[in-house]
């Protein structure tokens, strides 16, 4: 989990990862932020996001997009 | 009980809003011909009853036709009236008092035009008796339209707030109760108790040719024209009234210019005569090059007329009344 | 029926009023009625294209739940395929006709009201139902009236399924208070419409239409265009939303004060919100997630860098994406100009994203540094007033030329419309300005988080009759007697 809030600020400075839950209802991380973000985690985790999984409760927090990765790594 | 006190500012608010729009169409809308015209064809019978727009009210004279042809006439003819609202105008009058004979000016130039907003629709509109004929117009002339159109018709004459005063004079006046003329008499153009609007000898208008042309464009509205033309027609089948459609004359110069538009406008009311029983008198016709065997019309000269459209001066227009008159008593 | 016509208006208080009147748990069937009777009145035969839509949405939500691509490809295929037959063809044919020897023959097609709206919204259905995001509709006639509600009919907002469907089949009860915030919205609507985009509407339609002979106002042209169509189309939103409130339903918001944005992007956050978001979620993500867009991104990355490669990509997604949107305004070239042009730019901007972050840490910038703020929303305003040259001419040469002239000693006339008549002109221009500084009020009010509708709801009940009364006096008083229509009724 901390590995990941690092790779993300990394991908995307600025962007409060370790504390906010609603990265994207308040508008912290954009369209392009995602897709930036989809890209990198599919080349670091060896994983492939599909469009069904693009939805703001698995972008919102950390926490929801780590779920999200295990969830796409048992797949 | 509450619903009724929370419903209860809505219909005030629409009350409210009515009645604004009500005390506005009287302080803003002036008197104006139709509603003496209308109340005439409402309430008096005649023999001839002429319609159009602005070419034939001011081309047809009903004393100089009453005194070659020897039948009362009345001349609903005005500007902005196009086919729809003839076929409305007949349509009332048909209800207690119709016409056994009507005279439809066919002015072409109207029936490539846009109709929206129109003015003396709306105004005719208004001064109609309650009656299905009133309905049916108010479907065909507003259903559709804008809605400041049909609640708020002042804002059409949203350039003469300054003549509030003067309004509400002459709708307090006798003659306004009377449906007298006497009030037009100070304005801009006058009309007659037989619905004449005569343009003196001496008025000079507006000498420009008008751009004429029937196109891909304006194909939509002649069709609606049309439409509604041959709706005038039906109706004047089934009520046994004979129909006569005179073009008035037109400039030399004017035909000169828009010799081709005159033309097709010719063969299509040809085109509709052969499909229905009246008379075609089209006095632009002969200087377009009619053939031999037909009537030689004279040729019209720019002095005849105040512009360059085709409205006629009086004296013109007395002479071409009498020439129309004695075509129609050979009939 | 336009939005307004008398008929629309008699429609709508019938539908508000027979609405209350049903009981709760049939009131969607009314709706549905009555949205049936309103596109009927288009044309009888524009409701069969209706139906078409709802049926292959119908079928194609039961068989895409199987997660088969053909299940969902198939009516999406039909359902853009007949938009596209229909919009598009006569241009493909008069592209095919600039060939040597090729004289193809145009067809008659009509476009039925609505089409690209309700075309979006369905599709937009299927592949919730193929992403497993909803369950598919198993009742045909609430199917139906999610495709079809009136109000959005004509221009939008574009819905979703899961949010706007529930709102539709559920019956709300009586409430004044949705009454009075359903016609505020209604009546600042037609006020946006009439006084303001009709009037503006003057100015456009003189400058554009006689380019060749006026020259040099291009920039007025444009700028009165900005007044025109966001008045215009936001107008005409802001009457959609306000029917849809007087029952109880809470259509998406389409604009959020666009003029106040930063960037380009951030501008098509704010301007028709619907379309961006619909762009977004059913063609922005699948394309970035592709398996080329994948293959690409790894080369990019080898090829680039991180940082370059990364923007690349997304470059080239955004710059399909304007394309599709530009497609979408109209079939003609100048309006995939508009499009690649959006598209290049942002494309264009995502290269120095972290370059402008250096700078801006060097110069000791941040986003809040109020002159910078400025800077960014005049810069972008500029950027957006020249996407409208290409937007509103009716070619590309138009365009260059209108926008070249525009760089001459004149700027401004306010009596272009019509020199013979001064002072009816400067009327009509200080209509505009009047009226644009009132929606400048409301906007800065409205960005700052104001319920501007809940000031209104503060007045009493007759201080707001007055007011909405004021209204629709100032709407036949300022409008414009030209029935242009509404600018986005004909997608």
């Amino acid at each position: 989990m901390e590995e990941l809030i690092q790779l993300l600020e990394e991908i995307q400075p600025g962007v409060d990862f370790a504390n906010s839950t609603s990265l994207i209802d308040d508008g912290e991380l954009s369209s392009f932020d995602v897709v930036s973000i989809v890209g990198e985690l599919e080349a670091e985790y060896d994983i492939r996001f599909r469009p069904m999984d693009i939805i703001p409760q698995n972008f919102n927090s950390a926490k929801a997009l780590y779920e999200l990765i295990c969830r796409l790594k048992e797949a | 009980m509450r619903i009724f006190k929370k419903l209860l500012p809505f219909a005030s608010g629409l009350c409210f809003f009515l009645g604004i729009n009500m005390l506005l169409n009287y302080l803003i809308i002036p008197y104006q011909f139709p509603r003496m015209k209308i109340h005439r064809i409402e309430t008096e019978t005649f023999q001839d009853l002429i319609l159009g727009t602005s070419h034939g009210s001011s081309a047809i004279d009903p004393e100089v036709l009453t005194e070659v042809t020897g039948r009362s006439s009345f001349n609903t003819a005005a500007g902005g009236q196009y086919p729809r609202d003839n076929y409305y105008l007949l349509a009332d009058a048909c209800r207690q008092h119709r016409p056994e004979r009507v005279i439809i000016e066919y002015d072409p130039a109207y029936w490539i035009s846009k109709d929206s907003f129109n003015r003396n629709a709306r105004y005719q509109l208004d001064v109609m008796a309650l009656s299905p004929v009133k309905l049916g117009y108010f479907k065909d002339l507003c259903f559709a339209g804008d809605i400041r159109y049909v609640l708020m018709p002042w804002f059409l004459y949203n350039d003469s707030f300054d003549r509030i005063a003067k309004n509400v004079e002459i709708k307090r006046s006798e003659a306004y109760a009377r449906y007298d003329v006497s009030p037009f008499a100070d304005g801009g153009q006058v009309c007659e108790i037989n619905g004449f609007t005569p343009i003196q000898d001496k008025a000079e208008g507006d000498r420009s040719i008008p751009d004429l042309e029937f196109s891909d464009e304006n194909e939509r509205y002649v069709r609606i024209n049309a439409e509604y033309f041959k709706k005038t027609l039906q109706l004047c089948e089934r009520e046994g009234i004979e129909a006569v459609v005179v073009t008035t004359p037109v400039p030399a110069e004017t035909l000169a210019e828009t010799e081709p538009f005159y033309r097709e406008a010719h063969q299509r009311m040809e085109a509709i005569a052969a499909e229905y029983d009246f008379i075609y008198l089209d006095y632009a016709w002969p200087s377009l090059g009619a053939p031999p065997e037909e009537e030689a019309f004279p040729v019209w000269e720019s002095q005849c007329f105040s512009d360059g459209e085709g409205h006629m001066r009086i004296s013109a227009a007395q002479k071409f009344t009498r020439l129309l008159a004695q075509e129609l008593s050979k009939n | 029926m336009s939005f307004t016509s008398f008929e629309f208006w008699l429609l709508v208080a019938v539908c508000v009023t027979g609405y209350y009147l049903f009981p709760a748990r049939i009131r969607w069937t009314w709706l549905l009625g009555i949205s049936g009777l309103y596109y009927a009145a288009a044309g009888p035969g524009f409701l069969l294209y209706l139906l078409f839509a709802v049926l292959t949405a119908w079928i194609g939500g039961m068989a895409a739940v199987s997660g088969k691509k053909a299940a969902v490809a198939l009516p999406l295929l039909l359902d853009f395929g007949m938009l596209a037959w229909l919009k598009y063809t006569n241009f493909l044919i008069s592209c095919l006709n600039h060939f040597p020897g090729v004289t193809l023959p145009y067809l008659e097609l009509l476009l039925p009201l609505g089409i690209s709206f309700y075309t979006f919204q369905s599709a937009g259905y299927l592949l919730d139902v193929y992403w497993k995001r909803c369950e598919p509709e198993r009742n045909p006639a609430k199917l139906a009236l999610f495709i079809s509600f009136f109000p959005q009919l004509m221009q939008g907002p574009i819905g979703r399924y899961q949010t706007l469907s529930p709102q539709l089949t559920q019956g709300h009860s009586f409430d004044d208070t949705l009454i009075w915030r359903g016609i505020c919205r209604i009546t600042w609507g037609l006020m946006k419409k009439i006084v303001l985009a009709d009037n503006a509407a003057l100015y456009v339609n003189r400058i554009f239409g006689a380019y060749t002979d006026i020259r040099g106002l291009g920039f007025q042209g444009v700028l009165m265009y900005s007044i025109q169509l966001y008045a215009d189309f936001s107008g005409g939103i802001d009457i959609a939303l306000g029917i849809a409130e007087m029952m109880g339903i809470r259509l998406d918001e389409n604009f959020r004060q666009p003029f106040f944005a930063k960037t380009l992007t951030d501008f098509w956050h704010r301007w028709h919100i619907t379309l961006g978001t619909w762009m977004k979620d059913y063609v922005f993500y699948p394309i970035t997630l592709s398996e080329w867009m994948r293959t690409l991104r790894q080369r990019s990355r080898k090829w680039f860098g991180r940082e370059i490669g990364k923007a690349f990509c997304i470059g080239i997604a955004n710059v399909i994406i304007f394309v599709v949107v530009g497609i979408w305004h109209g079939p003609a070239w100048h309006y995939i100009a508009y499009g690649l042009y959006n598209g290049l730019l942002i494309a264009a901007g995502g290269f120095f994203t972290g370059s402008f972050r250096k700078w801006k840490k060097s110069l000791g910038i941040t986003d809040q540094t109020a002159w910078f703020r400025g800077f960014r929303m005049l810069r972008t305003f500029l950027i957006v007033n020249i996407s409208w040259f290409l937007d509103r001419s009716v070619s590309l040469g138009q365009a260059w030329q209108m926008f070249k002239d525009s760089f001459g000693s004149r700027l401004w006339s306010v009596t272009v419309i019509d020199p013979s008549d001064p002072e009816k002109c400067m009327v009509r221009f200080l209509t505009i300005a009047a009226g644009c500084a009132v929606l400048l009020t409301v906007s800065i009010l409205s960005e700052k988080g104001k319920d501007v509708r809940g000031m209104f709801l503060k007045l009493p009940w007759w201080g707001r009759i007055l007011l909405l009364t004021g209204a629709m006096l100032l709407c036949a008083l300022y409008g414009n007697m030209d029935d242009g229509g509404f600018i986005y009724a004909n997608f």
